[in-house]
């Protein structure tokens, strides 16, 4: 168990710049989740505190170690690969002793070890068979086994779910999070899978390709629930949410901005171009009775998706094309038909056009 | 779709021919060796003969073929030796992006093994006769490592590419060194391979004659020069010399029968998985 910190890292390649700029503090036994599209540098990351990547600038603490320099055996960190990389020429009960034996330890004492790791991941039947007669799932199983039996400080997991199908993913993802409660370890957690990022972490880090602003990669760093409702900026607004925030360009007043000619006043002075924001979920449509306070706003219905729980209905407005979900209580609406939209005043974001980050509207009293 | 009958036809014929082609020589130099002397130049042919052995118990005895024989199979074994021993490190540290003039080496090493192998002979004659290893098997295996070595560090390169890099992360977590990642994950993935690329340098050697020739003279005297010293000064021994280049060809035969499928994987350089 252990905290990570990264001071002031940038990672290059020759020219082309990965990572800059980044700042973070990983709290001791804390789960954090690296999510980004690709190119946003969460794997070079990862595998920078593991000491598998290079940093052209700052610093790489673990424990309160500088460990910038150290060797990657040095860390005491585990990781977790996306192909798992196990080794297809040992057994199961090898594959998960590798590292003890490199390391000399009584041959009892890996014996007793493995017994034990592969009874806590359900092994217990598979550790004399070869990594290729296991299913993804137990291969996933024999990769964390193999990290779990090292007692690191640290445990990376790199994109762990993405060669699983849809039913393994869930089980998995369900028995990380028990093993984070028992272990309480430090667990660093890669993906671009926005869903998996909110159903995990204790904090997400939302990571952009350095183009995106420029000077640095990290977008956010907060709770799930912060993430998704105050999202910091435009960037973070629009990754996190399926299907992704409405969004619509909006020119402001003095103290106030005016959406499908309706003025919403508020405290401070906006600058002249905003962006303005809605999930999908937030939407209410008028004839359904419900909330009609918000902003009303005309939409035809372009088409519709049934998920069976839910309608997905994407809509022509005013402002631009509006996507929103429509409970399967209601009747799903048919293609060229018209609703009366009600975009609740609560639930809009608003960002600066120019930076994009996030701007607060209070109403004015 | 069923092929019809005529297609059937022409693929057989086609690859009836090329078989043909191939093993006729083969064939026509058996039949000399079992043959007795009267029948085995007659013109026509005798095609049906009761096989004589004697021509082979004569090759074996002849002196200096079984002492050549195992001199070839030494050569085999120690530039295989060799060629691993200095081509798997260097063929997993070629793989690696970091290595500065990688590139360059990879390049000379296709060169090398590209430049006709008489070039070498007379400058390393000369070196051989100085320092001892002029006429020894160990000689023999040194120098065919102009051949072997670079043919070893591309086809293991090639091989290892196959291998996941990750393997190598991850070991490197858990404490390996460079040396424990390359002998107890990489070499024993790519054991085919390995097997394949040994098959393939021992054939090469196995056949080499123009190198042999120059820097033996009787100690370490090879198969191949064996077989030609069968042509006497007055006459040649045609019978025993055929029953001599089959029992030459032979353990390479079964080798490559043996090994057929390891080393059609290794020709296509490691594309199959």
């Amino acid at each position: 168990m252990a905290t990570v910190s990264l001071r002031d890292i940038d990672i290059s390649y020759g020219s082309t710049t990965v990572v800059k700029s980044l700042n973070m503090d990983i709290a001791d036994g804390e789960f954090t989740v690296l999510v980004g599209p690709s190119g946003c540098g969460k794997s070079t990351i990862l595998r920078l505190i593991a000491g598998l990547e290079e940093r052209s600038a700052g610093d790489v603490t673990i424990d309160g170690t500088v460990v910038s320099d150290a060797d990657p055996s040095a860390r005491n960190v585990a990781m977790v690969f996306q192909n798992y990389a196990l080794y297809p020429n040992m057994t199961v009960a090898e594959n998960i002793a590798f590292g003890m034996k490199i390391r000399k330890i009584d041959p009892a004492e890996i014996k007793s070890a493995v017994t034990d790791v592969a009874r806590t991941v359900g092994l217990t039947d598979h550790l004399s068979k070869r990594p290729g007669k296991l299913s993804g799932g137990q291969r996933q199983r024999v990769a964390l086994a193999r990290a779990i039996v090292r007692h690191p400080k640290v445990f990376l997991f790199d994109e762990p779910l993405s060669n699983l199908d849809a039913e393994f993913r869930a089980s998995i993802r369900l028995e990380l999070r028990q093993l984070h409660k028992t272990l309480k370890s430090t667990m660093i957690y890669v993906t671009h899978d926005q869903v998996e990022a909110m159903t995990k972490g204790d904090r997400i880090a939302v990571l952009a390709p350095i183009g995106v602003n420029g000077t640095h990669n990290l977008m956010q760093f907060d709770t799930p629930e912060t993430i998704y409702r105050k999202p910091a900026n435009l960037f973070v607004a629009r990754f996190i949410g399926s299907p992704k925030m409405n969004t619509f360009e909006v020119e402001t007043a003095a103290k106030g901005l005016t959406i499908a000619g309706q003025t919403i006043s508020t405290a401070r002075a906006l600058p002249l171009k905003v962006v303005v924001g809605i999930r999908p979920e937030h939407i209410e449509v008028a004839e359904h009775g419900g909330d009609k306070s918000g902003l009303s706003l005309a939409a035809k219905v372009k088409v519709t998706e049934n998920l069976g729980h839910e309608y997905l209905v994407f809509t022509d407005t005013a402002l631009g094309p509006i996507t929103l979900r429509i409970a399967d209580r209601y009747d799903c609406p048919k293609d060229g038909s018209d609703l009366t939209l009600s975009l609740p005043q609560a639930r809009l974001h608003v960002f600066d056009l120019a930076t994009g980050g996030r701007l607060e509207i209070d109403p004015a009293p | 779709m069923k092929p019809n009958f005529l297609s059937q036809f022409g693929r057989y014929t086609v690859a009836i021919t090329a078989a043909a082609v191939s093993f006729f020589p083969i064939l026509w130099i058996a039949m000399i060796a079992l043959k007795d002397r009267d029948d085995a130049f007659a013109m026509p042919p005798v095609w049906f003969f009761t096989p004589v052995w004697d021509h082979f118990v004569k090759a074996w005895s002849t002196s200096g073929f079984s002492g050549a024989f195992m001199n070839s199979v030494m050569v085999c074994v120690m530039g295989n030796l060799l060629a691993f021993a200095i081509g798997i490190p260097a063929a997993y540290l070629l793989n690696q992006r970091r290595v500065p003039g990688r590139k360059a080496i990879l390049v000379w090493l296709l060169i090398s093994y590209m430049l006709p192998e008489f070039l070498f002979v007379i400058p390393v004659y000369v070196l051989y006769q100085q320092i001892g290893l002029y006429d020894t098997v160990i000689g023999l295996a040194i120098i065919y490592q102009i051949f072997t070595l670079p043919f070893t560090i591309w086809l293991v390169r090639a091989f290892f590419a196959d291998v996941p890099a990750s393997l190598a992360e991850a070991a490197r977590l858990e404490g390996a060194t460079t040396w424990q990642i390359i002998w107890k994950i990489y070499v024993p993935i790519a054991a085919p391979g390995l097997a394949a690329t040994a098959i393939l340098n021992a054939i090469k050697m196995w056949n080499e004659l123009t190198i042999a020739l120059a820097l033996t003279f009787s100690d370490a005297q090879t198969v191949t020069l064996a077989v030609a010293g069968f042509r006497g000064y007055a006459s040649i021994d045609w019978g025993a010399m055929s029953a001599a280049s089959i029992i030459v060809i032979l353990p390479m035969a079964l080798f490559a029968i043996l090994a057929q499928r390891h080393i059609v994987q290794g020709l296509s350089l490691g594309s199959v998985k």
